[in-house]
């Protein structure tokens, strides 16, 4: 292998991105070429401080499909959700949002003493059926997070809590691809087991090649997930 | 719709040839909601990085990228050419960016892309004895050098640096021949770190 060579697959050597058959080549070439190894290791660095740089950008992105997710589907105009400006809403427009938040403190205070107790899981499946209507059988709940926490808690005895990174990688021991470059998250029970609240259509069974093609996670208020296996499509959860 | 491949601008595209042109005006209408979040999967990434160039604070961005898609997709019937899907995009997201602009400036708030550079710029001269070729670079230097790449490079290095996507699924999204996403990739990695070695934090990042 010559230097000119190595150069043109190192970025794809640094990312592990060649064949095994490759990357062993490019592994002795480097071994003996003190430039190359130089261009290496310079290489890894810069896309260190690359990955390093590119995490807020990925983060944004969840903000950004959050809030599409977020807004009604069937082409009804939808409320974009925004991102908080800052902490507790300090930011560059964060003087602008004080009479905003007393608004909203006032909104949500009628609201905790209005709100209808319970996860109303009847009416979840009223609501999947009216917008979903491929989703003819529900497993699922709906409504505030520490509501069905509670009544969870309360009726089988297990802890629900928001997602959390090392949940990502398994739902019920099937394997889910990643959406973008983003982690799948989901609830999980505490202990071993893990799980979901599921909205699936009664003949829906997951298949080795499910993929998710959407999903966020808003800090445990709001969570749900797309997931499509052969023909089909299936909401799987609204966590509000 | 298959599973395998939904997620690839490919299958997009073909789909929007092969269908009926009102399949994709309006893929929620149609029931292909799928279409839509294939859009907003390929598309979201590119139109962050070019709406930074406009707005440059990632969160005011991110918004306006948001708004951007729902706008698009309110639109959609509005779109004539359907491999002009990209510049139908950015050109939605250039329009919510100055949509933007106006409504900070009759807040009063500077939001002029060159003044907001310049600030940055001023706060970089002055931290510029400190930078050192150790100095990672910053996440609107990374942006701002890979919008200036040749439009040949862009998308696959938002894919690949921003978005650190497999090179497996670049080459699947954009229908891109394997070894033309790695020769893509590495060119785009050697002219960021030329560029970016010249000033790792140019036009400061406003996190």
């Amino acid at each position: 292998m010559t230097c000119e060579q190595c150069e043109e697959n190192l970025q794809a050597y640094v990312d592990h991105e060649l064949s095994p058959g490759e990357e062993a080549d490019m592994r002795s070439h480097i071994d003996h070429c003190a430039q190359c190894r130089g261009e290496r290791d310079g290489l890894i660095r810069f896309s260190r401080g690359v990955h390093n740089a590119s995490i807020p950008f990925q983060e944004s992105l969840e903000h950004v499909n959050a809030g599409i997710l977020a807004a009604e589907p069937a082409g009804k105009e939808g409320a974009v959700v925004r991102r908080p400006a800052g902490m507790f809403g300090f930011g560059r427009r964060g003087i602008f949002t004080w009479g905003g938040l007393v608004s909203a403190a006032l909104i949500i205070g009628i609201f905790l003493v209005l709100r209808p107790h319970g996860p109303e899981p009847d009416r979840l499946i009223d609501w999947a059926i009216q917008h979903y209507p491929l989703v003819d059988q529900v497993h699922g709940v709906r409504g505030d997070a520490v509501v069905v926490q509670e009544w969870f808690k309360e009726h089988h005895g297990i802890v629900l809590r928001p997602p959390a990174k090392a949940d990502y990688a398994e739902l019920s021991g099937c394997k889910m691809t990643e959406f973008g470059s983003q982690p799948v998250p989901l609830l999980r029970f505490d202990g071993k087991k893990k799980s979901a609240v599921f909205v699936l259509p009664a003949d829906f069974s997951i298949p080795g090649d499910i993929r998710t093609i959407g999903t966020f996670a808003r800090k445990g208020f709001r969570v749900e997930v797309w997931m499509e296996g052969s023909n089909s499509y299936v909401r799987v959860m609204q966590f509000l | 719709m298959n599973a395998a491949g939904t997620l690839t601008g490919r299958s997009l595209h073909e789909q929007d040839s092969a269908d009926s042109p009102g399949a994709l005006q309006d893929p929620w209408r149609s029931g292909d909601e799928l279409a839509f979040r294939q859009m907003v999967q390929r598309f979201q990434g590119p139109l962050l990085s070019y709406v930074v160039q406009h707005i440059r604070n990632l969160q005011d961005a991110e918004d306006t990228v948001q708004d951007s898609f729902l706008r698009a997709h309110r639109s959609l019937h509005q779109l004539r050419d359907k491999d002009k899907l990209w510049e139908w995009l950015k050109q939605i997201g250039h329009n919510v960016a100055m949509d933007f602009h106006r409504q900070e400036r009759r807040r009063g708030i500077p939001t002029d892309p060159e003044t907001i550079r310049e600030m940055g710029d001023q706060r970089q001269d002055r931290q510029g004895d400190d930078l050192n070729e150790a100095d990672p670079p910053s996440l609107q230097a990374i942006v701002d050098a890979i919008e200036e790449l040749p439009e040949t490079y862009r998308q696959v290095a938002v894919y690949r640096f921003l978005q650190e996507w497999s090179y497996a699924k670049i080459s699947e999204t954009l229908g891109l021949d394997p070894a033309a996403v790695r020769q893509r990739i590495s060119r785009a990695s050697r002219i960021l770190r030329t560029t970016l070695s010249k000033n790792p934090n140019r036009k400061d990042a406003q996190p």
